[in-house]
């Protein structure tokens, strides 16, 4: 039994948990999946490695949705924990019927980084070292740093580790060099509006509309999205580039305040749409003009939800 | 039947023979993504081994589609007018999946008009899978990686040519008239059988199917649904990446009197896909709906068509963002004991 | 195989518009084909798409019957976008239908048998467009008995009230109309629809009975059903759903392998039981 395990089993007859969310190994190597725990033996097929990608605050709020009296635990990268924080500051959970895990965050695979890395061939089975992986098929073998496969979110990422937690297992990890964080944006702001418009139109011009972005997004809860919405309807569902440009510039403004930069939005995407850059272009914003960055503290209010007589105004006519 | 041999070197010229009389698809590769596209001038195609990304049902059923066009005065259909499609490069998973395609859309009781005309007349080359990928799994549905059944021609890339088999009387009839064939010969021919014999013998052995619709059927409460239900997101990446996933939504899009009507890939697993003008859902859990798409595929259409619904492409396998992978689903559901 | 295109509307003209219940959400139109070569015939229980071009589709089972020569009779609850813009037209304004569409009660099987007609609310309207076919001379001989059950919440959320209050008077109908509490100035049956047809329905020997509603007056009123002797494969109900297309492509009205579009929207309680429908 692994150190984690170990030490979530404890945690879970302590507290006496209704549910673990957590990871389990996936079907295919380099890959996770959700695990949904609710006996303590079960616990034993827990992982945390570089292969979980998801944000398990989605499945949080999925399952409170579902029955509201469950007390739940969660392994919580940090952006997993940012989620849950900045969703307890939206008054979508409640802090007490939820045991933050936190665990060391190293970064996670994007799934698309990786199949181009490997040129479409597939992995059969895989060893992860400290700096790389090592990927072996039917007829290959390859050493990849993981710097290479490694999600854009996760090589930028600032809170590596839970902000707030009930139990933190393991040591915790550094973040990334701070000039990092909006290095994607900054080579976006230098380039011309003209090249801009055709990076933003290239890539969204991959978009298949299939809502994995919004599905996988843990501030994506509505009940009602406006893209679904008929009376009027604000946004046709097809693939013409202005209803797909609207639909994703619609997406970051409505994450204004609330993206907590996790990426599970990128990593959901089939097509590898870069939607870090536009999502990442107004969680600056939101920093440099409110000093608010999502998911750090549970009782802020968050940046678009609360006033100050010092707010910045210059934009307000 | 005799067999054909086109030369590597000759690629070009034959497919471009092939697009004065049809309009030619086939995969490319931009931007880390393959797909079937229109080939052109510029555009050349990427036949490597590679599974597409997208799936081929977008060639005859493209994700927006325009049905009508319309003004004060006239509406307009917007069916396909142009030359007859061909396809070259189909895996054998996906010229199934249009054979399934036409089964729904070609039923006997009403035509799809719109697949019609971009299905009628079209020639499919199919190419043998030499090195099926570890997420391939066709052999568990009565298909395997060199099987040609739904083609117009059978093609093995032998490494430094193709091998050219016609399949059907349209593929027997173009194949004799292209200038870029030659006679194949014994050892071609040899080559050819061996790639297939060892792709074939190279995916591992499929679980017995038999029973699957049936447990399936009495198994409607089993919490392996629910597992399923907890983990899905809900998203379209399975439906949109499924060759053989055809549910649209039509909508209408029009500025003052001028407008089109347009149908657009849509999927089961939205919550308003079934819900009604009155605010009833009769499908309103994540429960029901992965249910409706997994028993679409494995129990339902055995009904409809006599086909299982998956050709086992794996495309949904790998690209899910949660990891839902049907082949695990199916093994469970195996598993479960029919008389429950 | 090519045969004409399913998705093409064809052109029809409001005829007469009706306003039907108090709220003013229920209205009747009657259609017109702009080209008669282009009129279609259809049986009780059909529906068709009613198209607006610019807003979109929505389907309705035809309250008409095959009998009523020279109008097709839609009643529209003012719900959606759709729905809005079909309350917007006005007598002489055109629209596009498409149809007609599904299966529909199958009239032959039910020759020499009494008939029961259960409504409720806004569902009625195809049993009127059956109603009114059996009652055609040229049908009446060959049933039994009718008998018409129709519920509402309240006399003002009655459509067809006029043409259902002369039924009352007629001979070859038992007709039935109940509302659902008590109002002032409303002399006839008040109560629940299951209870109503419990008071009401003739014995189930050789009858059929159709069961048309809200699923929730559906549901309790099969017990009844059962109580009276009814066997399954002599209930029948019609189905809403959610559609597109209108001719099992699109994938969205499925119950099991059947889509109610094409497959329905009229089934017996024993296929939907087969098909492990819950109302």
């Amino acid at each position: 039994m692994s150190n984690l395990q170990e030490k979530v089993k404890k945690i879970f007859s302590d507290e006496k948990l209704d549910l673990l969310i957590g990871f389990e190994k996936g079907t295919l190597p380099l890959r996770a999946a959700p695990s949904f725990v609710r006996k303590s033996e079960d616990l034993d097929k827990l992982i945390f490695d570089i292969t979980c990608q998801n944000n398990l605050a989605k499945h949080l709020l999925n399952e409170i949705k579902r029955n509201p009296d469950q007390k739940i635990g969660i392994i919580a990268k940090g952006c997993d924990a940012r989620a849950i924080i900045h969703l307890i500051s939206e008054k979508q959970l409640e802090r007490k019927k939820i045991i933050i895990i936190g665990v060391p965050c190293c970064g996670v695979i994007s799934p698309f980084k990786l199949k181009n890395v490997l040129n479409g061939r597939e992995v059969t089975d895989c060893t992860i070292n400290n700096e790389t992986v090592i990927c072996k098929g039917k007829d290959y073998e390859k050493e990849i740093s993981r710097t290479d496969i490694l999600s854009g979110y996760c090589l930028s990422c600032q809170y590596p580790n839970a902000p707030e937690y009930d139990y933190f297992i393991g040591e915790q990890t550094k973040p990334a060099p701070p000039e990092k964080q909006f290095e994607k944006v900054d080579e976006l702001e230098k380039m011309t509006p003209d090249e801009r418009w055709e990076y933003f139109k290239k890539e969204y011009s991959k978009c298949i509309r299939c809502n994995a972005c919004r599905n996988a997004c843990p501030m994506c809860f509505c009940d009602e999205c406006f893209i679904d919405r008929n009376k009027p309807r604000w946004v046709g569902k097809g693939n013409d580039i202005s209803d797909i440009m609207i639909y994703h510039i619609m997406r970051a403004i409505h994450l204004a305040g609330r993206c907590t930069s996790c990426g599970a939005c990128s990593r959901a995407c089939p097509m590898g749409i870069d939607i870090e850059a536009l999502n990442k272009r107004v969680t600056k914003e939101i920093k440099e003009r409110f000093g608010f960055t999502a998911g750090l503290d549970c009782e802020k209010n968050p940046a678009l939800a609360d006033y100050k007589t010092d707010d910045n105004d210059e934009f307000i006519m | 039947m005799s067999k054909y041999k086109l030369k590597k070197n000759n690629i070009e010229n034959f497919l471009n023979e092939l697009r004065e009389e049809y309009s030619v698809f086939a995969p490319i590769e931009s931007d880390g993504t393959v797909a079937f596209q229109k080939l052109d001038d510029v555009k050349l195609p990427d036949i490597s081994l590679k599974r597409t990304d997208r799936p081929p049902k977008e060639i005859f059923f493209p994700h927006t589609e325009v049905i009508l066009s319309f003004d004060d005065k006239n509406a307009e259909s917007g069916e396909y007018r142009g030359k007859p499609i061909a396809v070259f490069g189909l895996k054998s998973c996906d010229s199934k999946s249009l054979h399934i395609l036409d089964n729904v859309f070609l039923d006997s009781s009403y035509t799809d008009t719109y697949w019609y005309k971009r299905r009628s007349n079209s020639l499919i080359f199919t190419i043998g899978c030499n090195n099926p990928l570890p997420s391939c799994f066709c052999n568990w549905f009565k298909c395997g990686p060199f099987d040609s059944t739904h083609s117009d021609v059978a093609v093995t890339d032998i490494e430094d040519s193709f091998i050219l088999e016609p399949v059907s009387e349209q593929g027997t009839e173009y194949l004799a008239k292209s200038k870029y064939l030659e006679k194949a010969e014994e050892k071609d021919i040899k080559k050819a059988e061996a790639l297939k014999e060892k792709a074939e013998s190279d995916m591992p052995q499929p679980p017995d199917l038999k029973k699957l619709k049936e447990i399936l059927d009495n198994n409607q409460n089993d919490k392996l649904w629910e597992e399923l239900a907890a983990k899905c997101l809900g998203c379209g990446v399975c439906a949109f990446s499924c060759p053989t996933c055809y549910c649209f939504d039509i909508q209408d899009d029009s500025r003052r009197n001028k407008g089109k009507r347009v149908r657009i890939w849509d999927t089961c697993q939205e919550p308003l896909f079934t819900k009604e003008g009155s605010g009833h859902n009769p499908r309103p859990s994540q429960k029901g709906r992965t249910l409706q798409r997994f028993m679409h595929k494995l129990s339902y259409m055995i009904e409809t068509q006599n086909n299982f619904g998956c050709v086992g492409c794996g495309r949904c396998v790998t690209l899910c963002p949660v990891n839902i992978d049907i082949r695990d689903f199916i093994k469970k559901v195996l598993q479960v004991k029919g008389d429950k | 195989m090519q045969a004409h295109n399913s998705y093409i509307p064809i052109p029809v003209r409001v005829k007469k518009i009706y306003i039907e219940s108090e709220d003013r959400l229920l209205r009747t139109i009657d259609l017109e084909f702009i080209n008669p070569d282009q009129a279609f015939d259809y049986k009780p229980g059909q529906f068709c798409q009613l198209s607006l071009l610019g807003k979109g589709e929505a389907p309705f089972g035809i309250a008409s019957s095959p009998t009523e020569k020279g109008f097709l009779r839609f009643t529209v609850n003012k719900i959606g976008l759709v729905t809005t813009g079909l309350h917007m037209l006005k007598e002489g304004d055109e629209l596009g239908i498409r149809g007609p569409l599904g299966n529909y009660y199958p009239v032959e099987e039910f020759k020499n048998k009494n008939v029961v007609l259960v409504g409720g609310g806004f569902g009625v309207t195809t049993l009127r467009s059956l109603a009114v076919y059996l009652r055609d001379p040229a049908h009446r001989a060959d049933y039994g008995d009718i008998t018409f059950i129709y519920g509402a919440r309240n006399p003002g959320a009655m459509i067809y009230r006029n043409e259902f209050e002369k039924w009352e008077n007629e001979e070859d109908i038992d007709m039935n109309l109940t509302i659902d509490k008590p109002v002032k100035g409303w002399n006839k049956k008040v109560g629940f629809v299951p209870n109503v047809t419990k008071e009401v329905a003739p014995g189930s020997d050789n009858s059929v009975i159709m069961v048309c509603g809200p699923p929730i007056m559906i549901k309790f009123t099969l017990p009844v059903l059962a109580e009276l002797g009814f066997s399954k494969d002599s209930i029948y109900t019609s189905l809403e759903r959610r559609m597109k297309c209108g001719i099992g492509k699109c994938g969205r009205c499925n119950i099991g392998s059947k889509y109610v579009c094409v497959d329905g929207p009229v089934f017996s309680y024993r296929e939907l039981e087969k098909l492990n429908y819950k109302f």
